[in-house]
């Protein structure tokens, strides 16, 4: 939450149980546009596909979180901004749980 | 190595100077309207496609020259290509990405959006087209410096003297850009033998 300029950046998370790396990649509304580039340069390394999964969010955001993430650009609302967005994922968290327990069961 | 020119719809710019760089078009004239519109992709791309990379050709020393479109983002492709790079151990030097965006005009800007973006390809086209030419040597000195910059890297990759990867010298300041105080002392030395973290210990705080 306090990164900035972290668009397009694959952050590393860690490992699962199953001995797959996990990141993060914000990708601020290109959605589809960041795929086809993934795929794309796997292509022409002659990478095999299978080696990343691209696993969109499928839980939106709520106004928690977006009041909370804009409010944590600002150096002095930062801490409020983290409540609240804080108060937005606690919302969405069984939700969240359920969506990542999906994408476990899959790959 | 692989060229990547990048520009907002990888339509006009992008392919225009991928273009250039294969030759398909001149660098010492400007073409006419008929000729953008051989070239494969020049006012093609749709929105549903930005984010690929297409495949153009290989240039003359061999390298393989491809576009895409990144739209107002290029810091997210430069990132992406960089960080999956990384991951999957391809050299830094393997790659080559070149915004093509700061040699496009208004003209282009307006006909690439009305053709690209509303739809309006009959009117779109002739107007991109002409501000295509008139930027036209802008993406050609780009081109130069990017052929420049492509020989210079194949010219190190060829003699090992003039490789970009630094060998340690063994210690601070003994390069061979390095040049010896009068006093014939080598500065650094005394640097590296006492540390921050002794001066710390023994100032006795």
């Amino acid at each position: 939450m306090n990164l900035k300029n972290v668009e397009g950046r694959i952050i590393p998370l860690g490992n699962d149980p199953a001995g797959n790396s996990v990141f993060a990649l914000s990708v601020k509304g290109e959605r589809g546009m960041v795929h086809r580039l993934v795929e794309s340069m796997l292509a022409i390394y002659n990478i095999p596909q299978e080696e990343i999964a691209l696993v969109d969010s499928e839980v939106s955001d709520n106004m928690y979180l977006m009041a909370g993430g804009t409010l944590c650009r600002s150096s002095f609302f930062a801490p409020v901004g983290q409540l609240i967005a804080m108060a937005g994922l606690r919302k969405i968290y069984e939700r969240l749980t359920q969506w990542a327990a999906d994408v476990k069961s899959t790959y | 190595m692989k060229i990547i020119y990048h520009c907002y719809g990888g339509a006009h710019s992008s392919v225009t100077a991928a273009a250039i760089h294969l030759g398909l078009l001149p660098m010492d004239r400007v073409p006419q309207h008929e000729a953008f519109s051989k070239i494969p992709l020049y006012d093609r791309q749709d929105a549903n496609e930005h984010g690929h990379i297409f495949f153009l050709g290989t240039d003359e020393i061999g390298n393989d020259v491809y576009l895409t479109a990144r739209r107002s983002r290029p810091e997210v492709l430069e990132r992406i290509y960089e960080d999956l790079s990384g991951m999957f151990d391809i050299p830094r030097e393997d790659y080559f990405l070149v915004n093509v965006m700061k040699k496009v005009n208004l003209t282009m800007k307006i006909g690439g959006f009305l053709s690209r973006r509303w739809g309006f390809i009959k009117f779109g086209r002739p107007i991109v087209t002409s501000g295509t030419q008139t930027a036209y040597f802008g993406f050609v000195d780009l081109v130069k410096k990017v052929k420049n910059i492509e020989r210079c890297y194949n010219e190190e990759k060829e003699d090992p003297l003039l490789q970009r990867q630094q060998v340690s010298t063994g210690r601070p300041g003994g390069g061979y850009s390095y040049r010896p105080p009068a006093g014939g002392k080598a500065a650094g030395q005394n640097q590296v033998l006492e540390t921050p973290v002794f001066e710390f210990k023994k100032r006795g705080r």
